[in-house]
């Protein structure tokens, strides 16, 4: 497409606008953080839509016994899908997302450190999920299970005699599509790392950057320590399957239980890797709409930072069954108890930023206090999981399914959601529909407590995981039916919030710069920001720079000193 | 990253914007301005005349805008090589799957966008 340009003399000049100039070449082109981050929250939601399509499938063949809406190996392709879809293609784009938005306009800098770096790291997430989801194109998904165990998942190349091994290329699939967004969170986690460490304005020294972006700063550290792990299983896994080595089988050398300490090494970070950045989310939003300062401010960052390193010492609690011996046992028990000190003491942080707080109850607010409630449920039962008996009895079943949904979706889901109604006016200049927000928002707690409290039954009644059916004489029935209705109730949630966001776009409240009389750097900005974010970059004297700008008389500077 | 060249460019532009005469009344405080909120000491953008008046001569805070070729000078460029880059480490990715040709042509793509990476300038 030309442009006119008037020239020096009366002579006009046609420039033929470049590709970057056009709409989609714009985006396609982009290196802004914050489109970038856009991005990413599209992708991640695309996912997190696909992952609970997959979700309400096995919720359907489970509502009943002998359920026959998927076959038994569909149903083996679609559980799988669902957890490495929510794990590695929903809750890590989207939290990137938010990151790569926020975290440089809560430091006062202009853009990430590697522009683009960012933008690599965003397209092979998207083609990498589009590799893996693509997989179901020809019939062929990853079928062993999110952690692809062993030997289950070798082909049958240097494995004679085994009759339930997987031919095919579904966990080829699983094994190049994670090395791929391994290698989108590498890049993402170094940027992070490199951004928090070198791009903060002047006088935000690095016990004054709000706690979203230290949580960031601990996760990219996860990230860059534990990919290395679950890469190297997948190469192992890959040379095993296509080029005869035996790294995992037990009959010609090899270890399955390699694959098992190599995977948690990477697998039980992985679980911190999603959840902090949540903590982050929370803290920012409790102070905000208690009108309070967050409590503890450095017990919380530095509770973050003792939970990334003790989640490396925590892995083989996921094989207390496999036969390690006692003293294994008994230090990884203990080291899983242990971490739940620091997680605890920031929910005690956050109940202290709450108590004697002048709550405002927005939907960002409820989803925050929701996140709290359902966070400690699933910590609860997450410790009573650690004592090495207790676990023999209730290991590979519902009760860890119920454990695991706690944390991930009533813990990071209602996080991410409690994120999106508190920046959603900043990104786009519009506010979200309370009322429609409300709704959503108790859909959704009943909905999920519905769908993952009687799963806490069931393990304890003995119903396995990843079983495709179940006979109707175990007295699971009822609870099997609770969990279903509770799983469509979220979906309905879900599609209220859509709903919101696309009324919202079309014909929403406008924001103005700062609908929540809020305390940090992201929102001494226009909704949405200039290309550049600051004009000027700012200078920072405390923890809550924005609020010291709007209330000069009682800056925090001017009281405490940090 | 910055460079030193572009470090000292961004402080050019800064410099003249802050030394430009003003070209409008003070803007309300509304999307039109750059900053929200009340401006911080170290703001350069706006400059401060005095004004006469029939009461006692106060400072006007007046802004300018920022021209798009100062906007360009501090804001992220575009560049496609990390798509195709990306691009690249798919169809290499899928090469392993699929077959050899595929996966050399995906080394060739790699290849190809990681020097025009390190080639590109701004």
């Amino acid at each position: 497409m030309a442009t006119r340009v008037v020239g020096d003399s009366a002579t006009t000049v046609v420039r033929k606008r470049s590709f970057s100039e056009s709409y989609i070449g714009e985006w396609l082109t982009t290196t802004d953080h914050k489109q970038i981050g856009i991005m990413y929250i599209f992708i991640g939601f695309f996912f997190f839509l696909v992952g609970g399509m997959e979700a309400l499938l096995i919720r359907s063949q489970l509502a009943v016994p002998n359920g026959k809406v998927l076959s038994p190996e569909e149903y083996n392709q679609v559980f799988t899908m669902h957890g490495t879809t929510m794990i590695f293609l929903f809750v890590i784009p989207f939290l990137a997302g938010l990151g790569n938005y926020f975290v440089p306009l809560m430091i006062g800098a202009r853009d990430m450190a590697f522009p683009r770096l960012n933008a690599f790291a965003l397209w092979v997430v998207l083609f990498g999920g589009l590799f893996i989801q693509s997989s179901f194109l020809i019939g062929q998904a990853p079928n062993g299970g999110w952690f692809m165990y062993m030997p289950l998942n070798l082909t049958s190349q240097g494995v004679p005699n085994a009759a339930e091994v997987v031919n095919g290329l579904n966990a080829d699939f699983w094994y190049l599509g994670t090395t791929l967004l391994g290698v989108s969170s590498i890049g993402g986690s170094l940027n992070f790392v490199v951004t928090i460490f070198k791009l903060r304005a002047p006088g935000m020294s690095i016990n004054r950057i709000p706690l979203f972006s230290w949580m960031v700063l601990v996760q990219a550290f996860l990230l860059l320590f534990s990919l290395p792990s679950v890469t190297t299983a997948s190469v192992l896994a890959l040379l095993d399957r296509h080029l005869g080595t035996h790294f995992y089988q037990y009959t010609t050398g090899g270890d399955p239980l390699l694959w098992q300490h190599l995977f948690w090494s990477f697998g039980h970070p992985e679980v911190y890797i999603l959840i902090l950045p949540a903590f982050g989310i929370i803290s920012e939003v409790l102070p905000v709409f208690s009108r309070k300062p967050i409590f503890g401010y450095t017990f919380i960052a530095w509770s973050g930072v003792a939970i990334g390193f003790l989640s490396f010492t925590v892995w083989a609690h996921h094989m207390f069954a496999v036969g390690l011996p006692p003293i294994a046992q008994a230090f990884f028990a203990t080291s899983t108890t242990l971490i739940a000190v620091p997680t605890a003491v920031k929910i005690f942080n956050w109940l202290a930023t709450v108590y004697g707080g002048k709550l405002n109850l927005k939907t960002s607010m409820l989803f925050a206090l929701g996140f709290v409630a359902m966070f400690l449920i699933g910590g609860l039962n997450g410790v009573a999981l650690a004592v090495v008996p207790f676990d023999y009895q209730i290991t590979d079943t519902y009760f860890v399914v119920s454990h695991i949904h706690y944390v991930l979706f009533g813990g990071t889901a209602l996080a991410l959601f409690a994120g999106i109604f508190y920046w959603f006016p900043k990104m786009s200049g519009k506010l979200l529909n309370e009322r429609l927000g409300q709704w959503q928002f108790w859909l959704m707690m009943i909905g999920l407590n519905l769908a993952f409290f009687p799963m806490h039954i069931l393990g304890l009644l003995g119903m396995p995981r990843r079983v495709y059916t179940y006979p109707a004489n175990l007295g699971w029935n009822e609870l099997n039916l609770i969990a279903t209705v509770g799983a469509f109730m979220i979906g309905i949630a879900v599609v209220v919030f859509l709903y919101n966001v696309v009324v919202t776009l079309k014909n929403g409240q406008k924001a103005g710069n700062d609908p929540w009389d809020a305390f940090t750097l992201e929102w001494d900005t226009t909704s949405p920001p200039r290309k550049y974010n600051f004009l000027h970059i700012p200078v920072v004297r405390s923890r809550r720079p924005f609020y010291d700008k709007k209330n000069p008389e009682i800056a925090d500077w001017k009281t405490v000193t940090h | 990253m910055r460079t030193k060249n572009s470090t000292s460019q961004q402080e050019s532009v800064e410099q003249r914007v802050s030394d430009a005469v003003a070209e409008e009344q003070e803007a309300p405080r509304a999307e039109t301005t750059e900053d929200s909120g009340a401006p911080l000491e170290t703001d350069a953008l706006e400059t401060a005349e005095e004004v006469q008046s029939d009461t006692p001569t106060r400072k006007k805070r007046i802004r300018r805008k920022i021209t798009p070729e100062e906007e360009k000078t501090i804001s992220p460029g575009h560049s496609v090589w990390p798509l195709v880059l990306a691009l690249a480490l798919i169809v290499l990715f899928l090469g392993i799957i699929l077959h050899p040709i595929v996966l050399v042509i995906g080394i060739i793509m790699l290849v190809g966008s990681a020097v025009g990476w390190i080639i590109e300038r701004h």
